[in-house]
């Protein structure tokens, strides 16, 4: 634990001690050495200058003093010598500052201390002089004028005498002026002034002796002084001081100077490198402003909080995303944008791993400031510092609009894109709920199946973009009529769903459903065109009809068949004996399966007649079928579903068998049917013992293949020309005849027309229905045209009216078939007929 | 001193006059002033309490006493005439010796001298303390009272007892009318006999040592310089005394021997110029001196 903390105290310091603090704190204390250093120096620079001041002021005063000892009995106002006496006491006082000498060696000491003692000897005799040069002032003029005076007053005086005063008078001026005389003259003098001064005894004779005595000694004494002076040289001491400050002072600053120097060479060197440190943080900073920017730009959301989960800082995608401004986000806990749609659980789990330290990815769902919800993947990171955490950095990316594209791909999966109404899919999702809740409810449920009636016939004619249009209207109108529980579903092209949920009885259901057809025959007014559609419902309802969704479906699908068989534009409700009754696909299949071995199946024929002759030149075996339960089924119903079934190969050869059976008869009825036909299944023509197994019969039966013709439509042989072809020759070179079913409306090609074996070609019955006396009839002179050539024989059918058989003669066709002449009969009434 | 050069520049640079007039005002600091002049008129200071610097140098008496030789405690007669305290700040030096160099220095003197205050600094030192002179001092001076304070306040009081504005003084400074011709035939005569050759100066005197008898010999007991450096060159010789006020400071000389202002300028001309004035002369000359009062202190 202690190491610990003392680790973390030496990383402490080891921080603090930045190098960049560390240069700058160099830099700092270097700068102040530089400063204290250059100051010193000026101190020390001012404070020699003013100690060469010093010395020179003393040098000055000196000379004065000098001066003033050269003085000859002047009278002099010692005012001003006691000024600069004490002037020169206090230079030397300054001079011996102990502030200056510190910073001195001990060379000065000495000479400052002889200075001192030198001076005060000097001041003594400077007080000397004083003392005695002030006792002669005047002196010597005295003594003239006492001399003049004595001689005046005593003119008798001998020459003598006055030769001796004189010379007294006169070597007192010679000592006066410093000529030296010895003792003895001295002596002499003075013994002769005393004599003088007895003899004559006047106070005259008495004040000059006096006054001679006492001059004498002072000018003596005065010599002496100024000798005594002269010995004194302060001069050269001053000059030794000012010489050894200089030296001093040299070494002093030149060693000083030196270190400023280095200081400043070393402080500049330190301002060099703050100036590098400098230079590189603006790197930094630019790299940062950089940095910076980058995420304040970024598309990601970028938030930063502190360890609290303080938000410390937001970008600007942030604020748009959220709507926050910066200033409202910051210091604000980040689940300002919680929104309630997760479970506490989540945010507990992030919350622990965050801080665990470590990171978190996730998904939100968050509300803007404006109480809008969007969508966020989200990647926070934990700060550590010094294995602390110091905040969070969450970097999140707005994926409001994927979901949105993810929901709308969803929607799509289970909603139809043009209608909007959901699909299929939805259909069965949705509608096993519906069935729990009214089983646990206890409510009944109706699952309608509605088909619009001429849908197909108005998008074929009118194109898909009306038929679009159609069905967005048809929903609009449904929506209307139905509640906003009712579910409606779009299951195919014009086929819609709707289940509804009721507890009333039945005459609600049939009350929705006569208004629903009711909207739906009202016209349709899309783009120019006023349409008009029916709806066909069939109604399966829970738990009468069903319990299980594919039931109730299966059984509103049969209810819907039986609408659409009975005549369109209404609704039925499913009842049990439809299952078995209504022609659904299932029913046809079930049924054929057993049709033939039930003897359901029976042979019709038509006579094909010479149009101009309006005899019966062949007749065409065409196939019922007749079941109990479903009653008369049309081939167009249940022939695909035959050759779906598989079951199209027997029942082909049983028609082929039963009509060579019946044309025997026929034959010996009415002679001149030359030919029977039999439709054929191009299925039946890609079996490759086709051939042998009408040969077969046509031999059991006794039979020439000559007098039989096999139909196939147009259509089929154009699809599946390739597979057919070979049996086709074969069926030939056997004797059969060809001929083309419904020709003209299919995929002709004339090289195909050409290559094939065909005897007869069957002109479609559209194009008989299209003749009118206005007419061109254009095709059928075509066609015509075509066979002639290819050396076809033409039959024209659906022949309904006089007027149509006319323009055929006139068109030159061969044969016609159609009710007008004769409708199908069984064989027993075409018997009868004949 | 500084001052003194100052003047001394001032009125050299004005008068060519060997005598120059005193300032009319001399800078002081109050409060030292207020407490030197509280303590000069102390008696405190005096062993038994009997003496203070005032009852020898009396602001009534021209700053001395009017005794030959002035009364110490226990009623002791002391060696030497009391100079005058008056002006005293001009002096180049303290004491008929000289032994003190400034009014500092001689503070100590009387109160140390056994037949003076007969004191020990030491002692006052403590005794001041526990008066209201510690409060005193510690207003003024950070350490109290100290030997150097009590000096310096003293000094500083003394300082302050210019007597400007002596006749005389106007008569330098410009004023024709302030001395009578008597007075100014009597200072042309001080000048052309000599007399001024020893008192002259701002202070008539106080700058330099002359020796007492100049002519002849002359009785004194007190050796003067002598005592001080013991170079028997200096025996006799004494400060010369200032003029200033003389008219006040009866009797005269170091000994106090002269009573009369016209006696001892009689003594001075025969002992220390060698002459006899006529009767006018003395007269006039002890005119000229008595020109020489100025304004005296208002104490």
């Amino acid at each position: 634990m202690i190491n610990t903390k003392n680790n973390k105290n030496i990383t402490k310091i080891i921080r603090f001690l930045d190098p960049v603090l560390m240069i700058l704190l160099l830099f700092i204390i270097f700068l102040i050495l530089l400063i204290y250093n250059l100051t010193d120096i000026t101190t020390k620079i001012r404070d020699y200058s003013n100690q060469q001041s010093i010395i020179n002021e003393l040098k000055i005063l000196d000379t004065d003093f000098d001066n003033l000892m050269s003085q000859q009995a002047n009278f002099i106002n010692y005012d001003g010598v006691v000024t600069k006496i004490d002037q020169f006491y206090s230079y030397i006082e300054k001079l011996n500052n102990e502030q200056v000498l510190e910073k001195y060696s001990d060379n000065l000491i000495e000479p400052l201390e002889l200075l001192q003692a030198q001076w005060i000897k000097k001041h003594e005799q400077i007080e000397y002089f004083k003392s005695h040069n002030a006792s002669i002032v005047g002196s010597l003029n005295y003594i003239i004028e006492l001399t003049k005076s004595i001689k005046k007053k005593y003119y008798d005086l001998d020459k003598n005498n006055i030769f001796l005063l004189d010379t007294a008078i006169n070597n007192l001026f010679k000592i006066f002026i410093n000529i030296e005389l010895d003792e003895t003259t001295i002596q002499k003098d003075s013994n002769n002034l005393i004599s003088l001064k007895n003899k004559y005894k006047t106070h005259e004779f008495d004040f000059l002796y006096l006054k001679y005595h006492s001059t004498l000694s002072d000018i003596i004494r005065i010599n002496h002084i100024r000798k005594e002076y002269d010995n004194i040289n302060i001069k050269f001491i001053l000059e030794s001081i000012e010489l050894a400050l200089k030296k001093e002072y040299q070494t002093n600053i030149d060693s000083q100077q030196n270190m400023s120097l280095s200081i400043f060479i070393i402080t500049t060197i330190l301002f060099v490198l703050l100036i590098l440190v400098y230079l590189k943080s603006l790197k930094t900073k630019k790299e940062l402003k950089s940095f910076r920017y980058a995420v304040e730009n970024s598309d990601n959301s970028i938030v930063m909080t502190d360890k609290d989960r303080r938000i410390t800082y937001v970008n600007e995608a942030f604020e748009k995303i959220t709507g926050y401004s910066k200033k409202e986000a910051l210091g604000k806990n980040p689940n300002i944008l919680k929104s309630d749609q997760m479970p506490k659980e989540f945010y507990s789990n992030m919350n622990d791993i965050l801080d665990k330290g470590e990171k978190w990815h996730g998904e939100f769902i968050n509300i803007d400031k404006n109480g809008n919800i969007y969508y966020e993947t989200a990647s926070i990171t934990p700060i550590i510092e010094d294995d602390k955490i110091n905040g969070y950095l969450a970097i999140k990316l707005n994926v409001t609009d994927y979901i949105n594209e993810q929901e709308k791909v969803e929607f799509l999966a289970y909603h139809d894109s043009l209608t909007l109404l959901p699909n299929r899919r939805s259909l069965e999702k949705n509608v096993n709920i519906l069935l729990n809740e009214a089983k646990i409810n206890k409510t009944n449920l109706a699952i309608f199946f509605m088909d619009l009636d001429g849908f197909k016939t108005i998008n074929d004619a009118l194109g898909h973009d009306i038929g679009d249009l159609l069905l967005q209207a048809v929903t609009k109108r449904f929506r209307h009529i139905l509640r906003d529980t009712d579910h409606i579903f779009r299951i195919g092209g014009d086929e819609f769903a709707i289940a509804i949920e009721y507890s009333q009885d039945k005459d609600y259901i049939d009350l929705i459903a006569n208004k629903l057809i009711k909207t739906i025959n009202e016209p349709l007014h899309i783009e120019d065109h006023s349409l008009h559609i029916g709806l066909s419902i069939g109604v399966a309802r829970y738990p009468q009809d069903g319990e299980d969704l594919m039931t109730l479906l299966k059984h509103a699908d049969t209810a819907m068949y039986k609408a659409k068989h009975d005549g369109k534009n209404r609704y039925y409700y499913y009842n049990s004996e439809l299952s078995t009754t209504v022609h659904t696909r299932l029913n046809i299949e079930q049924s054929l399966l057993s049709a033939l071995d039930n003897n359901e199946l029976y042979v019709v024929y038509q006579p094909k007649y010479d149009v101009k002759t309006k005899t019966i030149f062949s007749i065409e075996a065409l196939l019922r079928w007749s079941n109990v339960k479903l009653g008369e089924i049309e081939p167009n119903k249940f022939i695909h579903i035959a050759e779906e079934a598989g079951l199209i190969n027997k029942i082909g050869l049983f028609v082929f068998r039963q009509a060579c059976m019946d044309f025997k008869i026929l034959q010996k009825k009415l002679k001149t049917i030359k030919l029977i036909t039999i439709n054929v299944s191009t299925i039946q023509l890609k079996d490759t013992k086709f051939t042998n197994k009408l040969l077969d019969i046509t031999k059991e039966l006794d039979i020439n293949p000559i007098n039989i013709g096999l139909e196939i439509t147009e259509t089929h042989i154009m699809k599946n020309i390739n597979n057919i072809h070979d049996t086709l020759f074969k069926l030939r070179k056997a004797g059969f005849k060809i001929l083309i079913d419904d020709f003209g409306t299919g995929y002709s090609s004339m090289s195909y027309i050409q290559k094939l074996p065909i005897d007869i070609l069957k002109i479609d019955k559209s194009f008989i229905d299209d003749i009118k006396l206005d007419n061109d009839n254009t095709i059928i002179k075509a066609i015509v045209s075509i066979s002639k050539s290819f050396g076809y024989t033409t039959v024209a059918e659906g022949i309904e009216d006089k007027i149509q058989e006319d323009i055929l003669v006139g068109l030159d066709v061969d044969y016609g078939q159609g009710f007008y002449f004769c409708k199908p009969k069984r064989i027993d009434d075409l018997m009868d007929i004949l | 001193m500084k001052h003194l050069i100052y003047i001394f520049l001032i009125f050299s640079l004005s008068y060519s006059e060997p005598i120059s007039p005193i300032p009319l005002k001399i800078t002081t600091d109050n409060k030292k002033v207020a407490l030197g002049s509280k303590l000069f008129f102390d008696t405190i200071l005096s062993k038994d309490n009997t003496i203070s610097c005032a009852t020898c140098h009396r602001m009534d008496m021209g700053g001395a006493d009017g005794l030959p030789m002035s009364f110490g405690i226990n009623g002791q007669i002391g060696n030497i005439n009391t100079p005058t305290v008056f002006n005293s700040t001009f002096n180049f030096v303290q004491f008929w010796d000289g032994r003190a160099k400034n009014l500092q220095e001689q503070a100590i003197g009387p109160i140390e001298n056994p037949v003076e205050m007969g004191h020990n600094i030491d002692n006052i030192v403590e005794i001041l303390k526990s008066t209201e002179y510690h409060k005193l001092f510690k207003a003024i001076y950070k350490d109290g009272v100290t030997k150097e304070n009590i000096t310096d306040a003293i000094a500083e009081f003394e300082k302050s007892l210019i007597t400007p504005n002596s006749p005389f003084d106007n008569f330098l400074r410009g004023d024709n009318n302030a001395i009578t011709q008597n007075q100014k035939d009597g200072y042309a005569l001080f000048k052309s006999h000599g007399c001024i050759s020893c008192h002259h100066g701002i202070n008539i005197g106080g700058n330099l040592y002359a020796k007492f008898g100049v002519i002849g010999e002359v009785k004194s007991d007190s050796m003067g310089r002598f005592s001080v450096t013991k170079n028997p060159y200096d025996k006799y010789f004494f400060k010369v005394p200032t003029l200033r006020n003389i008219e006040l400071t009866s009797p005269y000389l170091h000994n106090g021997q002269i009573e009369k202002l016209e006696d001892v300028v009689k003594f001075m001309s025969h002992f220390q110029l060698g002459k006899t004035l006529t009767e006018n002369e003395v007269l006039k000359i002890t005119d000229f001196l008595k020109s020489l009062t100025g304004e005296l202190p208002k104490i």
